[in-house]
């Protein structure tokens, strides 16, 4: 011992101790993980039979809820019973979900999904502002209003929703300036909510929103304009169009464009042809592609040379999909190209499109 | 004698570090994945517009695939998501791999203009699929793993791209899954899933129907690996925004930044977790803001080596694409911006991971070498191994308690008692073979090779 360490013992006293801590550690941990494993397998169970239980009397009570007898219900058992009644809710309309909420009330779920609303517990305050916006808790706005304007994550997305299940009209106005300044927000489920919503509630709104946003903030929002009405939409994006003159603006209102342009907005989308970014001229070129006329071709030709691979692409795309242009009319203008790259281009789409149509 | 002091004590603090630091790790795992199981239990009561979902480019690289890429290929086109591609690069393959894609999905050569942004091989044709429109076929003349995915980024259509192993075996919501973080954060420029180990389950029609134990020790041992490497491994580095690794068999990437970084590194076999260190590196310096995630959920599964032989090609592979990782983007060490991945994850991993194995190896012949020649007591000989194994049973056995609050895959109790016997046993023989093999790799990172394919031998008999 004394040959490598000068003074061990009190080191090699700790190492022992340290030996004897790691190996009951472990097999602690081994009884610890089976009895987690068992208590797991328990809880499974016992969620088994609850389920047994109460799928039937929820499935019962969307048809009818009055003349139903209602199971007892252990305190520990409300919020697996309150995440399967959301369920049912959000699997059913019309007056099912009436039915259920009228359930709902019999079980106190509004009082306690407001209880639960003030949880420290993130996942709790989930449920319940789940809950009270499926019920339609208009007492319990205040709360879930400041939960959707203060909350960033899932809490707060749920909550937003539920206001705009409780009243979209009251809503609107809330919840498209917080989603436009939420960029942390998924934009699927964004969407949702204001597909949910509805034209008629957000058309108002979002527009004033928009005609007020950052540059920044309008590149992201503008993706959820087909969700307003078509006219008002078209409208704001032609006052954008000749308002703006970043990029970012530019190309995401041309994606916007894309379907509601009009033949009267070919003169203004033509000038994006030109424009030095070629993102802007992509999106100028797919809006094309549907509107073009023949006086228009020879713009779209000539962005079969262009220096980006997109807008080349994009051209021989918008060339390929304009209805008065045939097969021959288009191995023409391939032909007739001098430029490498453009000739390229138009043989990719033409081979693309065969295989289209001969698959059809 | 001096010197031989000074060595223990080397070995002593090391292991002690090396301890303590996946200690810390598996406290930052508990955390992070007890967070994540519960906000993610509710995440599906808000329906999504999948219109809004982002488009994924899937490239799958094949060399010599011919016994699994058909199926490979069959169970990518029936993973659920709105909009995505599936691009197979044949990387030169000597056998059939082309002519059973172009049989089983009918494919016609097409000609593909596209924008050559990374340099790669000639390619000598694109295929399109008659029967899926959205499968197309690169055939290029052999240039490595690399080069072929490379080739596949310059010609994907949308913004973010998932590379999957040709013998990579995904859930059907794999891609819901690991888009998730690029949905909440735009920040994001790559994504890592937890990779599990296939052997011993049942796959029918391309996807896992039953998890289950694969009866060789070896492939028991390779599980609790797994379960340590994904379950705190990266699980503990993702809040920090320090993972330096993603596998190769599963990983979604946004493409811009990707180009923007120059793609696959062409001269590394370890190409995935290159890649993953030079995006830290180009964006920590540019002080531009980003994270680099990890879902733990698990999404994909592999099968892992059953011999000796191919166990220890592969972690000498992996040991030599480290140490090349480590060492082209040595920079991003201490730099001033680069911060808890410069600071923290860098120098932990050239410590314990790149000098790991000589470290281990040395300690481990110089403790039994003092012991057979007296200069090291029985003592002290014995303590050292107690505290080896000890802590390495400890961590295996918190990466399974991990896994038993997390995901349950292995969830009989006698699943439990069998990997937690693997990861007891494991300590003894299969862990110093395996730091052995590693010094073999950095041997040969040190005299610099060839680079070829990672081949493998498949036994693929979980398949039905």
């Amino acid at each position: 011992m004394n040959k490598l360490i000068a003074n061990p013992e009190p080191i090699i006293n700790l190492v022992v101790l340290l030996a004897i801590g790691i190996i009951t550690t472990s097999l602690l941990l081994l009884l610890l993980m089976l009895r987690v494993r068992l208590h797991q397998a328990a809880q499974e169970d016992h969620k088994k039979q609850l389920l047994c239980i109460w799928e039937p009397v929820l499935a019962a009570a969307s048809i009818d809820c009055f003349a139903l007898q209602l199971p007892a219900l252990a305190k520990k058992d409300y919020p697996d019973v309150l995440i399967l009644w959301n369920r049912f809710q959000e699997s059913l309309r019309g007056e099912s979900k009436e039915n259920l909420i009228i359930l709902g009330q019999k079980l106190g779920i509004e009082i306690l999904a407001e209880r639960m609303l003030s949880s420290k517990d993130e996942s709790e305050r989930t449920i319940a502002a789940l809950t009270l916006g499926n019920i339609g808790a208009r007492e319990s706005w205040p709360a879930l209003e400041k939960m959707a304007l203060t909350e960033v994550g899932l809490s707060g997305q749920v909550a937003a929703r539920a206001l705009a299940r409780i009243d979209p009209k009251a809503a609107s106005p809330i919840l498209i300036p917080l989603f436009i300044r939420r960029h942390e927000w998924p934009q699927s489920r964004v969407a949702a909510i204001l597909s949910d919503m509805g034209a008629e509630v957000i058309t108002a709104p979002m527009i004033s929103a928009l005609l007020r946003a950052s540059p920044e903030e309008l590149a992201r929002f503008l993706r959820y304009l087909p969700f307003a009405y078509q006219n008002e939409a078209l409208e704001a994006l032609r006052l954008l169009l000749s308002e703006h003159s970043e990029a970012e603006v530019l190309t995401a209102c041309l994606v916007a464009m894309r379907n509601l342009a009009e033949d009267s907005d070919i003169a203004v989308i033509k000038n994006f042809l030109h424009h030095p970014e070629w993102a802007v001229r992509v999106q100028a070129v797919n809006t094309m592609a549907r509107l073009a006329r023949r006086e228009d071709l020879p713009e779209i030709i000539a962005l079969l040379s262009d220096p980006n691979w997109w807008v080349r692409y994009r051209s021989a795309q918008a060339l390929a999909e304009l209805q008065f242009i045939s097969w021959e009319q288009l191995e023409e203008i391939k032909n007739q190209q001098e430029d490498r790259y453009a000739r390229d281009a138009l043989t990719q789409v033409m081979a693309e499109k065969q295989i289209r149509e001969k698959n059809r | 004698m001096k010197v031989l002091i000074i060595l223990q004590w080397i070995f002593l603090l090391y292991m002690l570090g090396l301890s303590l630091s996946y200690l810390l790790l598996n406290l930052i795992s508990i955390v992070t994945i007890t967070r994540y199981m519960r906000s993610h239990r509710l995440s599906d009561f808000l329906e999504s517009f999948s219109d809004y979902e982002l488009p994924i480019s899937i490239l799958v690289p094949a060399y010599n695939e011919e016994s699994t890429v058909e199926s490979t290929v069959r169970s990518l086109l029936q993973l659920s998501y709105s909009e995505f591609e599936v691009i197979v690069i044949n990387d030169g393959s000597r056998d059939r791999t082309l002519s059973i894609l172009q049989e089983s999905f009918g494919l016609v050569k097409v000609p593909e203009a596209y924008q050559q942004r990374l340099p790669v091989k000639t390619i000598r044709g694109f295929y399109r699929s008659s029967y899926y429109p959205n499968l197309r076929v690169i055939d290029k003349e052999n240039g490595g793993k690399s080069d072929a995915l490379n080739s596949a980024i310059n010609t994907c259509r949308y913004p973010l791209f998932c590379s999957v192993d040709a013998d990579s075996i995904l859930q059907r919501d794999s891609l819901k899954r690991v888009v998730q973080p690029f949905l909440e954060n735009p920040l994001t420029v790559a994504v890592g899933g937890t990779i599990r180990i296939v052997n011993g389950s049942t796959v029918q029609g391309g996807f896992l129907t039953k998890a289950g134990l694969p009866g060789k020790m070896l492939v028991r041992f390779q599980i609790i690996e797994y379960l340590r490497a994904f379950l705190f491994g990266r699980l503990g580095w993702s809040p920090l925004n320090a993972i330096l690794i993603i596998s190769g068999a599963f990983g979604l990437f946004r493409r811009e930044q990707v180009i923007e970084a120059g793609g696959y590194s062409t001269d590394t076999v370890g190409e995935d977790m290159e890649l993953v260190v030079r995006l830290h590196r180009m964006l920590r310096l540019k002080g531009q803001p980003y994270r680099i995630t990890f879902v733990p959920d698990p999404i994909c599964w592999t099968e892992a080596p059953e011999d000796l032989s191919s166990l220890r090609r592969q972690r000498s592979r992996w040991q030599e694409g480290l140490a090349e990782a480590l060492s082209k983007n040595i920079r991003l060490l201490f730099h001033p911006r680069s911060g808890t991945v410069g600071w923290l994850a860098f120098p932990f991993m050239i410590i314990f991971e790149w000098f790991g194995p000589v470290v281990e190896v040395v300690g481990y012949l110089f403790v039994l070498f003092g012991f057979l020649t007296g200069l090291v007591s029985p003592l002290v000989f014995v303590i050292f191994f107690t505290l080896a194994l000890g802590f390495g049973v400890l961590i295996s056995v918190v990466a399974l308690l991990l896994e038993i609050i997390s995901y349950r895959i292995y969830s009989e109790p006698r699943h439990i008692l069998a990997l937690f016997l693997a990861g007891i046993l494991e300590n003894f023989a299969y862990r110093q073979l395996i730091s052995l093999w590693r010094l073999e790799g950095l041997v040969k990172w040190i005299k610099g090779g060839k680079l070829q394919w990672g081949e493998m031998v498949r036994k693929a008999d979980w398949q039905k």
